[in-house]
């Protein structure tokens, strides 16, 4: 899709549409709403649905920051205590190490 | 001429692509691993990484200053070493690389263990006892015990077996491949770097090539049973994926008399079937367990003669396989006899009379169990001695009385069976403690050739050969003269074994017959024979029909080169030339002798004298099969599990009871073709030179092309061209 | 450590080649579908003369057969790939001139045989060198057996000398057959010193004795001393496609 081609009320909605989207666990949607819409809703001039994009951007971006914080204190974690973590760990494993603990 | 026949082409590369392979490799195949294995807390044995490949410079230790020299460097910054020694410094060298194994140069460590490859060794070279000083004490009676500790029965144990190693070990025996690596790799290729060596410092030039070798399997399973058993559970994929098995194969007995009975007072003489050495599948075995299965299979022999005439008691003969990991064997038996689970048998007599039989621990009177007999092989030695529990002994009435009637008869049939010395001395390792610790307090005795310590040296390591035990034959003896040839052990084995038998007989006898006859000695002497000299003897041959002698030569060659018999436990059920040997011997020599010369036609369960056989005396009779000097073999041998009750729900990925059971399993490994190799390590000179070859010609190609193209014009166009002249 | 010779070798042997390809034929879709082609072409040569070489069962063993036909197979289909490729490229200028003026690059008769060269060569040298690629990336290298341990490296030498021959011979063979009349002194020399080149320097190969390694010395030196000799006369027949034009 080609935003170009899109005005700028339905730029909006789009936007808002994959901001919605990424509460359903979907951290991604944020990233590529933040990145795709950045230049619109700040380095353009005023138009009026800017603060509203603004916003669902700025929230897009925040939302995907603590996903990421979450997945790598989870990968710490999980990486320093699955073999603690005996039977329980075990079950959390998709690829059970070969050879090794 | 000549050089058509050493030769490189182009076509050759293109179409015989394995020549390269040949001429780098020099595989290894009659070599025999350490594997990894498990118990319910612990792993030991050998394995390696998935993602590190063990390789090294082959260094070979065949006498002091070697050995003296390998200790130097072994703490220097040098590269990777691959130690092949002779046994007489195997021990020191595992304790070098032990000591700090983080640091340690040694990748691998290869055992030579031809003997005929070594000359001039004594016996202290070679005391190599793979076991721990106290065998199997964390499952014996006194393991909780506080007035008796673990008891060192085995004084020459290295407890190697217990260790957990990160690097591989093998063993190698194939004398052509000794040479190989010894003779042809590091004495042609490395000795002369290596005695360039000084105490001060040691390198390798870049242009000296070096003789390197690679081994080792990448197990599977890693931590413990527990964590193994648990991960082979999970199935988070589709393919499931098996990270351990558990250690086991099957227990024999059989009835020695007309029936299976839970009336009668049963007595159970039993020996065990296995052995272990650091190396799978290698057990020369020859003192534990052939020893004692050669007395036992003499015995029974004499009392299945007897047959007809024991109608006052039931003698059950039992091997108990997985004895050597902690009495899984026996402690499967006991378990099952004392929750009622023994596996029901089928008996049919005749046609259509169908019986089940089950059984119980009620009338299980008495174990005779024949242990170590093989030092009696040497002049000093001619006694067995008494073993029993000296804590039941005291605490239990009944057992008291049964070991005090054994023993009163073994001592009036023979002068040279006597009771222990010391009456508070523990039972060694032995089948009984499972049956005590299971609460079947029954009178159970063993019979072994040592008072207060294991004779032989050699107990549970690769050593524990016939040479070992005395037991030669003269070089000039045809097949023939050697079956019949009486070695000193079997001579007095005769005597012994005679004496148990006849105390067997007269357990129980309300009458006071004795025997006629003794155990026969050219039956000890041909199972002397081939069991220690011909695994292929004709004799064997004999007991076995065509396609049975088949299937025994190929178990032969799949578990061991060169005929040698296995006697390893093994793990799902699978078939160990040993075991299955001794089976088949149990079969022969408790045959019903009534049977014996029936017909071909005749030998088998449809034929009609036979139904009739069975209806007359009430007896089944499970298996027949007719060998070759004409003679029908009927017998009736049961299998039971031998796998520890602790995986009685393996399935479910769970452990039960493992402070009761020893929970032993093997580790699963990823085939490959070849362990071992040897090769040349590329000298880092050509290597250098091929890389900067390589890379100055990559630059300079790109630099010329990219003049070439432009100036394309100038080379190739004649002066006199025009520009743009398009061509045809 | 073998992977240093590993790599020595790779770009050895393929440096020159992934050069001339990444700059004189990446940049023209229709140069690179005449190389993938033309290596299809000796795909097919090889597979006739293997098939050949294993019905023959008595000769299996003898090499020199093996390699003198396969030889000739070569060169058979070099000469059925130029008919070939004649055939075709009225039709690849047509598309050629469809390219915008901008990308279009040169594109004759001088250019095909390079190509096409180019790809006997490289399938070829891949052919040879990569089960020896191969064995280099395991920790040991030849020398058990008393073999010479550069090996490796003349492997990779020779290969290269291959390739770069493979593209030699086939602009001999092309533009000789297009300027030269046919049953002409000339033509027929040209080809014969196509074909006797490669059965020579094939042939050098089979001397390579790998216990001695003075035998490689030769062997490399001559093998490209007859590179040298075939990329001159390479050069002399490009220059007299545009005298013979002019001239004639």
């Amino acid at each position: 899709m080609n935003l170009n081609k899109v005005n700028d009320k339905e730029k909006l909605e789009i936007c808002r549409k994959y901001y919605l989207a990424g509460f359903a666990f979907l951290p991604f949607l944020w990233l590529v709403n933040f990145f795709w819409f950045y230049k619109h809703a700040f380095k353009r001039n005023e138009f009026p649905e800017q603060t509203q994009m603004k916003t669902y951007i700025i929230r897009s971006g925040i939302g995907c920051l603590v996903w990421l914080i979450i997945l790598v204190i989870w990968n710490v974690l999980f990486q320093t205590f699955r073999v603690d973590w005996d039977s329980v760990g075990d079950h959390l494993t998709f690829i059970l190490p070969s050879g090794r603990p | 001429m000549n050089t058509f026949f050493f030769f490189l082409s182009v076509l050759v590369r293109t179409i015989i692509s394995d020549l390269n392979k040949e001429r780098t490799y020099v595989n290894l195949l009659n070599t025999i691993p350490c594997i990894r294995r498990f118990n319910s807390s612990h792993q030991i044995g050998c394995g390696k990484l998935d993602y590190s490949s063990y390789e090294g410079i082959v260094y070979s230790v065949r006498d002091k200053a070697e050995f003296g020299r390998l200790e130097k460097l072994n703490k220097l910054d040098i590269p990777d070493l691959v130690v092949v020694t002779l046994p007489s410094y195997f021990a020191k060298i595992v304790q070098l690389h032990q000591h700090d194994s983080g640091n340690s140069r040694i990748q691998g460590i290869v055992l030579v263990s031809n003997l005929d490859y070594i000359s001039n060794l004594t016996e202290s070279d070679l005391n190599l006892s793979d076991d721990s000083t106290s065998p199997n004490s964390k499952f014996s009676l006194y393991s909780t015990n506080k007035t008796y500790g673990p008891s060192e029965w085995n004084p020459s144990g290295t407890n190697f077996m217990f260790q957990n190693f990160n690097i591989p070990f093998y063993t190698i025996y194939d004398l052509n491949e000794i040479e190989k690596v010894i003779d042809e790799c590091y004495d042609k290729f490395n000795q002369h770097i290596f005695d360039k060596y000084t105490s001060n410092s040691f390198s390798i030039k870049s242009s000296e090539s070096l003789c390197g070798m690679q081994l080792g399997l990448r197990m599977t399973g890693a931590v413990s049973s527990t964590v193994c058993t648990r991960r082979s559970n999970i199935m988070h994929t589709l393919e499931s994926s098996s990270f351990c098995d558990p250690l086991g194969g099957s227990n024999y007995f059989t009835f020695l008399s007309q029936r299976p009975s839970n009336d009668l007072p049963i007595t159970i003489l039993s020996a065990r079937l296995d052995a272990f050495s650091l190396y799978e599948y290698f057990t020369p075995a020859a003192n534990e367990p052939i020893s004692s299965l050669i007395g036992l299979f003499g015995i029974t022999e004499l009392l299945a003669k007897q047959r007809s005439q024991m109608n006052y008691s039931s003698i059950l003969v039992v091997l108990f396989d997985n004895e050597a990991f902690d009495y899984g064997g026996s402690s499967r038996f006991a378990s099952d006899l004392v929750r009622e689970k023994f596996p029901e048998i089928k008996l049919s007599f005749g046609q259509d009379q169908e019986e089940s039989f089950v059984l119980k621990k009620n009338n299980i009177t008495s174990i005779i169990e024949l242990g170590q007999l093989g030092a009696i092989g040497f002049e000093q030695n001619e006694n067995l001695y008494i073993h029993r529990d000296p804590i039941s002994y005291a605490k239990e009435p009944n057992v008291a009385k049964t070991i005090k009637q054994l023993t009163d008869k073994l001592t009036k049939y023979s002068s040279n069976i006597k009771p222990i010395e010391n009456i508070n001395q523990q039972l060694p390792t032995s089948s009984i403690h499972s049956f005590l610790r299971n609460n079947i307090l029954i009178g159970g005795i063993s019979l072994a050739d040592f008072n207060k310590e294991f004779n032989s040296k050699f107990y549970h390591g690769v050593f524990d050969t016939p040479e070992n035990m005395n037991v030669t034959f003269p070089d000039d003896l045809s097949e023939d003269e050697a079956v019949n040839f009486t070695t000193k052990f079997a001579e007095k084995l005769q005597g012994l074994t005679t004496s148990i038998a006849q105390t067997i007989f007269s357990l129980h006898n309300p009458t006071q017959t004795e025997l006629s006859e003794q155990v026969s000695l050219s039956t000890l002497n041909r199972l002397v024979y081939c069991f220690y000299k011909n695994t292929t003897c004709k004799y064997f041959q004999d007991m076995m029909t065509t396609s049975q002698w088949k299937s025994y030569l190929t178990l032969l060659e799949a578990n061991l080169p060169k005929g040698k018999l296995s006697f390893y436990t093994g793990v799902d059920d699978n078939p160990i030339s040993g075991k299955w040997l001794s089976s088949m011997l149990l079969r022969y020599f408790s045959r019903n002798l009534d049977l014996e010369s029936l017909s071909e036609d005749d030998c088998s369960k449809d034929s009609e004298k036979v139904r009739k056989y069975e209806r007359e005396n009430h007896i089944s009779i499970r298996n027949f099969y007719y060998v070759k000097n004409s003679t029908c073999v009927a017998s009736s041998i049961f299998l039971t599990s031998s796998v520890s009750p602790a995986f009685d729900q393996f399935e479910k990925g769970v452990l039960v009871e493992t402070d009761k059971f020893p929970a032993w399993t093997e580790s699963s490994w990823n085939g490959v073709d070849v362990q071992m190799k040897i090769f040349m390590f590329t000298r880092p000179s050509i290597a250098g030179l091929t890389l900067s070859l390589g890379i100055v010609t990559l630059v300079l190609a790109f630099v010329l092309t990219f003049l070439a193209d432009k100036f394309a014009h100038r080379i190739f166009y004649p002066k006199d061209a025009e520009q743009n002249e398009i061509f045809d | 450590m073998a992977l240093i010779e590993f790599f020595g070798c790779l770009f050895l042997a393929f440096g020159p080649p992934t050069a001339m390809f990444a700059i004189t034929i990446a940049k023209d879709p229709i140069r690179v579908i005449i190389l993938m082609t033309s290596s299809f072409f000796w795909l097919i040569s090889l597979l006739i003369s293997a098939l050949v070489w294993f019905a023959l069962v008595p000769l299996r063993n003898k090499l020199l057969f093996a390699l003198v036909f396969s030889v000739f197979t070569q060169e058979v289909f070099r000469y059925l790939f130029y008919l070939f490729i004649k055939k075709a490229q009225k039709g690849l200028e047509k598309v050629q001139k469809n390219i915008h003026h901008k990308d279009r690059t040169d594109f004759d008769g001088r250019v095909i045989s390079y190509v096409s060269g180019l790809g006997f060569g490289i399938i070829s040298g891949a052919f040879s060198l990569v089960n020896v690629l191969g064995d280099m990336t395991g920790p040991g290298t030849v020398g058990i057996y008393g073999d010479s341990q550069y090996f490796f490296l003349v492997s990779a030498m020779l290969s290269l000398c291959f390739i770069l021959l493979h593209t030699c011979w086939s602009i001999i063979m092309y533009l000789s057959l297009t300027i030269y009349p046919k049953k002409s002194v000339k033509l027929w020399s040209c080809l014969f010193l196509v074909v006797f080149s490669h059965l020579f320097v094939s042939c050098l190969s089979l001397a390579n004795d790998s216990k001695r390694e003075k035998s490689y010395v030769y062997t490399v030196l001559l093998s490209y001393i007859v590179l040298i000799l075939n990329v001159v006369v390479s050069v002399v027949i490009v220059r007299k496609t545009y005298k013979q034009k002019l001239g004639a």
